[in-house]
C-alpha cells in the first residue's frame, strides 16, 4: 500500500470557470505526505471549485492535478478508494438509515474497518437505525467523517466540515481528526473559515482570493512575514483579513 | 458490476414502498366490479381494464418519476457529491440506477396484475405477454426514463438558449418524422424478418438510445455540475437524435428509390394502348429489403417514372389515354378517413428522353378510398371516375367536371369516355350477376342501354365475359358479350352500348369458362377458354378460338393440360400467345409463339418468356401493332422488346 508519492497533491496553474466567470485562475501548490494543508478563503473565493476539482467532480479547464499520482477526472474512482471526504454540505440521502450509508460505503470501499466505524459511531453518539434527515447538523458532519475515516484514506479531503457546527461538535470532531492523524499519519487537505482551528490543526495554509492563491507558507512563516510589516505577531485571523482585504500586499 | 448492483440495490432499497403499494393497488383494480356504475358490465372485464389501466399508470409514473428523481434527482438537488465521494465510477453509478429504476418501472406494474394473473393466468400472459407490445415498452422505456432524468437536470440549469435548442431540434426532428414515417412503414409492411421487426422497432430504438447515451453522458461529463451535465446531456441526444434520424432517413429513401434496374419480379405489364409507354408493376430488391414498386417506362427510350400511385390500381383501372400521352391515376398520399384529401391527377408524359411528367390535372376525391372505374378519353381530354354510385365526368384541359351523375350500385365492368364528354359504362350487379350498361352525354343520359339476360332472350345466363372492341382513335362503344346458357351452349354477341339489339352473333358451341376474349376490331374476336367446369382448373385443356360473324373460323387446343394468354400482336392480323403445355410439371416452360389470326397456325419467338400477357387481361388493350405489344419478361427480371425482326432485346434503362 505504500506509496513513494512525496507530494501527495501537485496542482500546477489550475483553471476552471462556471459560464463566463473564472473561478480559479492559475492555482498552484503542493501538498506534502502526512501534512495538514488548510486552504483559507471567503465565501465564494473557490474553495470548493477546488477541492471538488482534487476529487474529480469537476474536470478542470486548464492546467494540471494529480493526488495521490493520479489524475482525478480521469481515475476519480480508483483515487476514491484512497481519499475520504467530508463535504460542505452532508449530504448522504435524506431518506437512509445510518446504517445503510455505512453499508453503502462499506460494500464500494476496498478496505473499510467496521470496528473503527462502530468505536467511532459510539463516541458520537449517533444510533445506526436513525435516519439521516432526522441527525442534527453536527451529527451530519459527525457521521461524514465516520464514513470517510472508516475507510482507512491516505489523503482525506475536509470540505469546510465545522461550517454551521456549534463549539462542542467543532471539538469534537477536530479531536477525533487529531486522533486519526496520530495513529495513522494521514495527509489532510482542509478548507475551512474556523481560523482558530486550523490555526491548531494545520501545518501550511494557503489563501485563496480571486481565484488565485494570495499567500502561502506554514502558519509560522505567515506570522514572521507580517511581523516584520507591521511590527507585532498577528493571529491567523489577522494575516487572512489583511491579505484578503489588500489582495496580499500589506 | 460489483459497484452496479451495490448502487442499483441501495436505490431500490430506497423506493422499496412502491411494491406493497403497487401489490395493494393490484388488489383494488380486483374489487373493481363493486364499484357503484360498474357492475352492470362484465366483472372480468372490468377487472382487466381496471388493472390494465393502473398497471400502465404505475408505469408511466415510476419510469418518469423515479427516472427524474434517481437519474437527476441528486444532480439537481447537490447530492451527487455523496456518490462522487465514494470509489464508484459515473458509469457504474449511472448503470446501477437505471437498473433500479428499470426493476422498479417493471416490477411494479406486474404486481399490480398479480392478482389477475392468479385468478386467470393464460389469459394475463395473452394481455400482456404479446411479443411486440412487450418489445415496443421493453424499447421505449430506458429511453423514457434516461428522458426523464435529464430533463430533470436541464430545468434545473434553467437555462435559456439550452431550452430553445431544444425546441428548435425537436422542430427538426418532427421534420424528420414526417418525412421518414410514410416510406419507413412502407418497408416495414413489405419487409420479412428480422427486417420487418427493425423497420417498426428502428424509429423507438433511436429515440432510446440517444436519451440512454445522452443521460449517461450527462452523468459522466457533468458529475456534479449540472449545467455541464444538462448542455452535454442534451447535446449528445440532439446529435444522436438527428444524425441518426437523417441516417435512416437516407438509408429509407435509397431503399425506396428503387429503380427498374432493381426488378427481381415483374407482377404485371400494362402497356399504353398506342405509344411505347408501359406501367410495370414490380418487385424490387434494395440492401435486402423486397418493395412492390411500379413504374411508368418508355421502352423505345427507357425513360422511367416512378409511378406514386397505389400498385393495386395497376390492374383495376385502365389509366393511359389511347394515344398514351395521358395517365390518370388515384393519389391516395396523405388519404385518411378524416380528410377526403384523396384526389385523382391526370399526368402527361414526357416526349423522349427530356422532360419529366407533370400533372395536368388534379380532380377531388369525394372519399379516401379509391375510385371503382377511370378512364381518360383517347386524346386525354377527358377524364371518367366512379366513386360510388356516382360517375363524373372532368374537361381535363377546361372548365373542370361536365357531368355528374348518380348510376346506381353494380360493380363497374366496363368505362370507356370520348373526347366529347359521352360516357359508356357498363356494371354488374354484385348480387344477382346481371348487367346493364349506360350511354351517358352531357346532355343526357340513356338509362340502362341493355340488360345482358335480354340481348339474348332464349334462356337466362349462366355465364358471361365482356370485352370491349376498342379501334384506333376511338374508345369502344362496341362490346362482345360471351354468353352460355343453362344447358351449356354459348354465344359471342357483339353489340353496341347506345343502340338497341345485337350488331351481329355467332354459336360457339359447347361455352366453357372464358378466361379471355381479345377483339381484333370489331369483327373478330379470340375467345381464350379452358376445357374444364372451372376457369382456373388445373388438368385441362385451354382452347383458343377465333370467332368471326360467320361462326368460328378455327379452333386450337393447347396440349392436354396447356395453358395460353393471347395479346394483340407486333404487327396486324398476329397474336402473341404465351403458351405453356405442361404447366405444373418437370416440362413446365412458358414459351412464347406468334399466332396467324387467318389460320391459327403458332410459330415460336422465345422461350422461358413470363407473360406479361397477364396484363392483357385488363379491359385495355393496347393497339396490335403498337411498342407495348412487343414487350416481355424473361426469368422475372428482364424487360425484353420483340424487334420487327423477330428478335428478344433487353429494354433499356436510363
Amino acid at each position: 500500500m505504500d506509496n513513494p508519492v512525496e507530494d501527495v497533491i501537485v496542482v500546477e496553474g489550475l483553471v476552471h470557470s462556471f459560464s463566463r466567470e473564472r473561478v480559479l485562475d492559475g492555482v498552484s501548490f503542493t501538498v506534502k505526505r502526512g501534512s495538514v494543508f488548510a486552504v483559507l478563503g471567503r465565501n465564494g473565493a473557490g474553495k470548493t471549485t477546488l477541492v471538488q476539482c482534487l476529487l474529480g467532480q469537476l474536470e478542470p479547464r486548464a492546467g494540471t492535478l494529480t493526488v495521490l499520482g493520479r489524475a482525478p477526472w480521469r481515475e476519480r474512482a480508483k483515487l476514491m478508494q484512497e481519499v475520504g471526504v467530508v463535504p460542505e454540505a452532508p449530504d448522504a440521502p435524506p431518506a437512509w438509515r445510518v446504517r445503510d450509508a455505512l453499508a453503502f460505503c462499506a460494500r464500494l470501499s476496498s478496505c473499510w474497518d467496521w470496528n473503527e466505524a462502530s468505536a467511532r459511531l459510539k463516541r458520537f453518539g449517533i444510533p445506526v437505525m436513525r435516519r439521516v434527515s432526522e441527525l442534527s447538523r453536527g451529527q451530519k458532519a459527525q457521521l461524514q467523517l465516520c464514513l470517510a475515516l472508516s475507510a482507512r484514506p491516505r489523503l482525506l479531503v475536509l470540505d469546510d466540515p465545522v461550517l454551521g457546527l456549534d463549539a462542542v461538535a467543532r471539538r469534537e470532531l477536530y479531536e477525533e481528526l487529531i486522533r486519526d492523524l496520530a495513529d495513522r499519519g494521514t495527509t489532510v487537505l482542509l478548507t475551512s473559515h474556523d481560523l482558530d482551528g486550523v490555526e491548531r490543526l494545520a501545518d501550511e495554509v494557503a489563501i485563496i482570493s480571486g481565484g488565485a492563491i494570495v499567500a502561502r507558507g506554514t502558519v509560522e512563516e505567515l506570522k514572521n512575514e507580517w511581523f516584520g510589516r507591521l511590527g507585532n505577531y498577528p493571529g491567523l485571523e489577522e494575516i487572512f483579513v489583511r491579505v484578503v482585504r489588500n489582495g496580499g500586499v500589506a | 458490476m460489483r459497484a452496479v448492483t451495490v448502487v442499483a440495490w441501495y436505490e431500490l432499497k430506497r423506493n422499496w414502498p412502491l411494491f406493497p403499494g403497487a401489490l395493494l393497488m393490484g388488489v383494488l383494480a380486483w374489487t373493481a366490479p363493486l364499484v357503484p356504475g360498474l357492475h352492470q358490465w362484465d366483472p372480468e372485464t372490468v377487472r382487466e381494464v381496471a388493472a390494465s389501466v393502473v398497471a400502465v399508470a404505475l408505469m408511466a409514473f415510476a419510469s418518469l418519476i423515479l427516472g427524474s428523481a434517481i437519474l437527476g434527482g441528486s444532480v439537481a438537488s447537490g447530492r451527487e457529491g455523496f456518490f462522487l465521494a465514494r470509489p464508484v465510477g459515473a458509469v457504474p453509478l449511472w448503470l446501477g440506477r437505471m437498473m433500479a429504476v428499470l426493476i422498479l418501472s417493471l416490477a411494479a406494474p406486474a404486481l399490480v396484475l398479480v392478482p389477475l394473473a392468479l385468478a386467470r393466468p393464460g389469459r394475463m400472459i395473452a394481455l400482456f405477454c404479446a411479443p411486440s407490445p412487450l418489445a415496443l415498452v421493453l424499447l421505449l422505456l430506458p429511453g423514457a426514463i434516461a428522458a426523464a432524468g435529464l430533463v430533470r437536470i436541464m430545468l434545473k440549469t434553467r437555462s435559456v438558449w439550452l431550452a430553445a435548442l431544444a425546441a428548435v431540434v425537436a422542430g427538426v426532428y418532427l421534420v424528420q418524422l414526417r418525412l421518414i414515417l410514410r416510406p419507413l412503414f412502407r418497408i416495414a409492411l413489405h419487409a420479412d424478418g428480422v427486417l420487418r421487426a427493425g423497420s417498426f422497432a428502428v424509429l423507438p430504438l433511436i429515440w432510446s438510445a440517444a436519451f440512454l447515451v445522452g443521460s449517461a453522458v450527462a452523468a459522466t461529463r457533468g458529475r456534479s455540475d449540472a449545467r455541464r451535465a444538462a448542455s452535454a446531456g442534451v447535446g449528445t441526444v440532439m446529435v444522436i437524435l438527428l444524425i441518426l434520424t437523417a441516417v435512416l432517413t437516407g438509408a429509407v429513401y435509397w431503399v425506396n428509390a428503387a429503380t427498374p434496374a432493381d426488378i427481381t419480379e415483374v407482377a404485371t405489364l400494362v402497356p399504353a394502348p398506342e405509344g411505347s409507354w408501359v406501367l410495370v408493376a414490380a418487385q424490387v430488391r434494395r440492401a435486402g429489403v423486397t418493395l412492390p414498386v411500379t413504374f411508368v417506362l418508355d421502352t423505345s427510350s427507357g425513360v422511367w417514372w416512378r409511378w406514386p400511385g397505389t400498385w393495386w390500381q395497376v390492374v383495376g383501372n385502365a389509366p393511359f389515354s389511347r394515344n398514351g400521352r395521358f395517365v390518370a391515376w388515384w393519389d391516395d398520399r396523405g388519404a385518411n378517413p378524416g380528410r377526403l384529401s384523396a384526389v385523382v391527377r391526370v399526368t402527361a408524359l414526357p416526349k423522349g428522353v427530356r422532360g419529366t411528367p407533370r400533372t395536368v390535372r388534379t380532380v377531388p376525391a369525394p372519399t379516401w378510398v379509391a375510385p371503382l372505374g377511370m378512364a381518360l378519353s383517347p386524346s386525354g381530354k377527358m377524364l371518367a371516375t366512379v366513386f360510388g354510385g356516382v360517375l363524373s365526368v372532368w374537361n381535363v384541359r377546361g372548365t373542370g367536371r361536365v357531368t355528374r351523375i348518380a348510376t346506381g350500385d353494380g360493380i363497374v365492368t366496363w368505362l370507356r369516355v370520348s373526347d366529347s364528354g359521352d360516357v359508356w359504362l357498363g356494371t354488374r350487379s354484385g348480387r344477382t350477376g346481371a348487367g346493364r350498361t349506360m350511354t351517358i352525354t352531357a346532355r343526357h343520359v340513356a338509362p340502362t342501354g341493355h340488360a345482358w339476360d335480354v340481348i339474348w332472350k332464349e334462356a337466362s345466363v349462366t355465364y358471361l365475359s365482356h370485352v370491349a372492341c376498342d379501334t384506333p382513335g376511338r374508345p369502344a362503344n362496341v362490346v362482345a358479350l360471351a354468353i352460355a346458357r343453362e344447358d351449356g351452349q354459348g354465344r359471342l354477341v357483339v353489340m353496341r352500348f347506345d343502340a338497341p339489339g345485337a350488331l351481329w352473333s355467332a354459336p360457339l358451341g359447347t361455352l366453357w369458362p372464358v378466361r379471355q376474349m381479345i377483339p381484333f376490331g370489331a369483327t373478330r374476336i379470340v375467345v381464350v377458354s379452358r376445357r374444364a367446369p372451372m376457369a382456373e382448373a388445373p388438368l385441362a385443356p385451354s382452347v383458343i378460338a377465333c370467332i368471326t360473324r360467320e361462326g368460328v373460323a378455327w379452333r386450337r387446343t393447347i396440349g392436354k393440360i396447356g395453358w395460353a394468354a393471347v395479346g394483340p400482336g407486333p404487327d396486324p392480323g398476329t397474336a402473341v400467345v404465351i403458351v405453356n403445355r405442361h404447366p405444373g410439371t418437370r416440362l413446365a416452360a412458358p414459351s412464347c409463339e406468334r399466332l396467324s389470326l387467318e389460320t391459327g397456325g403458332m410459330t415460336p419467338i422465345g422461350s422461358n418468356l413470363v407473360p406479361a400477357a397477364l396484363s392483357w387481361l385488363i379491359p385495355q388493350l393496347p393497339t396490335p401493332g403498337s411498342p407495348g405489344t412487343r414487350v416481355f419478361v424473361r426469368n422475372r427480371r428482364t424487360l425484353l422488346r420483340l424487334t420487327t425482326s423477330g428478335r428478344l432485346v433487353p429494354v433499356p434503362i436510363r
